[in-house]
């Protein structure tokens, strides 16, 4: 009988050199901004107002988007986990799409469909004078695009766990489906939702590509934080330092508040 | 008012094909093996579970007849159900369960929350309104959950082996209440259990159900 080694010790040395690499490729730049960042005079750093209004909209288009999402996106989640229909894996993947798709292919995407010139947008300015581009519902609406799914996905998982016998149970109380949904399945989904939700904010808050393909870089409009942060890389280095800093710790926030949910092994 | 049912239903391999009638008043015992078909058929007369053929009326009014494409969801079914785990909600408290069905009716908060306490406090465990039903014992889950399902004054009432994997006391607790509250109850009920006991105490007529069909009656 032999014993069974356990921790590192287990680990066949020809796999040790990649897995230190993974960990060192990730580990060092996140590490280098924060021995980089500008610790002495960070709040200098931030509080000019160009700063300070990027960090406000930031706040508002994410925050923005994730309501957005919310509300469509959890009855699309119940629908996807509880509606049996035809074309159902079709609508799924059509829905996580933006979580694969480049970023900036979704701001083209956007563009052509939204655009002044596009499908639909033709028509919102011919009959509401609404000009979705380079406004902050255009930015809301970028970072919805590419949020949604993170919201969509984690809040399916969370409807499929809830027991569907207490759905039953409720129907025989005489609970209509929609009393059954608002008081059974979406407080025991309530987790999940949460959980999709900060994930969702997050890339929101993170996003770049399709915002500034589709809604543009206009300071105190369109111009979110990770805009500011690649602007200020060619002026003031220190300032984008600082907000990558500030964007790196909402990351590790999210992921700790997250860790009952995701990472409980 | 009676409760008749003739119940044909697939599930797979599976097939139920049963008929009988319960009259008001009378609570008759649907025993035999496990896998037999006796929480399907709890299920058909509830509405979980369509019928394929058959038909099913309470009290003259049609709830479930394919052939005449009727089918009354369970919502609207007014057949009061106790499940065989309890089946409460966890994220309510023991009032919350009872008054659930109350609120669906549409009456008011206050009032369903009143009526609630009242059937907790008939059911002896007046002293757990505010318990989650996550906290409650085997036997006080129970009972709530025979509370949720007269609460809402049903029309029939299913019970699906109500006393299952409770222990001795429990059970003989659970029993006696349950033998008290059926006494008072005017409408059709259906018992599903495997305790001879349970059939020789509470019920009126006893229908074996084996493979799906109907074995012998006894009285």
């Amino acid at each position: 009988m032999t014993a069974r080694r356990s921790g590192l010790r287990a680990i066949p040395l020809p796999l040790l050199l990649p897995i230190v690499g993974a960990a060192t490729l990730i580990g060092v730049p996140l590490a280098a901004l924060v021995v980089r960042a500008p610790w002495g005079d960070f709040a200098s750093e931030l509080s000019s107002p160009a700063v300070l209004t990027a960090l406000r909209l930031s706040l508002v288009c994410s925050l923005s988007a994730t309501l957005v999402s919310a509300l469509l996106g959890v009855p699309l989640a119940w629908l996807l986990a509880r509606v049996e229909f035809r074309g159902r894996r079709l609508l799924r993947a059509l829905v996580m799409l933006p979580m694969i798709l480049p970023p900036v292919v979704g701001g083209v995407a956007l563009l052509l469909a939204f655009g002044r010139r596009g499908l639909v947008g033709l028509w919102l300015a011919r009959l509401f004078d609404l000009q979705l581009p380079f406004s902050v519902a255009g930015a809301v609406l970028a970072e919805t695009f590419v949020a949604l799914p993170f919201l969509v996905m984690a809040a399916e998982a969370g409807f499929r766990q809830v027991d569907r016998r207490l759905e039953d149970a409720a129907a025989t109380l005489g609970a209509t489906r929609l009393r059954v949904f608002a008081r059974i399945t979406l407080p025991l989904a309530a987790p999940a939702l949460a959980a999709g939700a900060a994930l969702c904010w997050a890339r929101a808050l993170g996003e770049f590509g399709a915002t500034i393909t589709f809604a543009g870089n206009l300071p105190g409009r369109t111009q979110t934080l990770p805009l500011a942060v690649y602007l200020a890389l060619e002026t003031h280095p220190e300032t984008a330092f600082a907000l990558s800093l500030i964007l790196l710790a909402v990351a590790i926030a999210v992921l700790v508040a997250l860790r009952e949910q995701w990472l409980a092994q | 008012m009676s409760l008749d049912a003739a119940l044909s239903v697939h599930l797979g391999r599976f097939a139920l094909d049963v008929a009988f009638r319960v009259d008001d008043g009378e609570v008759l015992a649907l025993v035999g093996p496990n896998g037999a078909g006796k929480t399907t058929a709890l299920g058909a007369l509830a509405g979980l579970v369509a019928l394929e053929r058959g038909r099913i009326a309470l009290g003259g009014v049609v709830l479930d007849d394919p052939d005449a494409g009727v089918f009354v969801p369970p919502e609207a079914r007014g057949i009061g159900f106790v499940f065989q785990d309890g089946r409460l909600f966890p994220h309510l408290s023991a009032l919350e369960n009872v008054a659930f069905g109350l609120r669906a009716q549409g009456l008011p908060r206050r009032a369903s929350r009143a009526r609630a306490r009242d059937w907790l406090e008939r059911m002896g465990i007046g002293a757990l309104v505010h318990a989650r039903a996550s906290t409650l014992s085997g036997g006080e889950a129970r009972k709530v959950a025979l509370a949720r399902a007269l609460a809402i004054s049903p029309r029939a009432l299913l019970l699906d082996e109500p006393f299952a994997s409770l222990d001795e006391d429990a059970q003989r607790d659970v029993r006696e209440t349950l033998r008290r509250h059926l006494a008072e109850f005017a409408g059709p009920c259906v018992l599903v259990t495997h305790d001879p006991e349970d059939t020789r105490m509470l019920a009126g007529r006893a229908l074996r159900l084996v493979d799906g069909r109907c074995g012998q009656e006894d009285s």
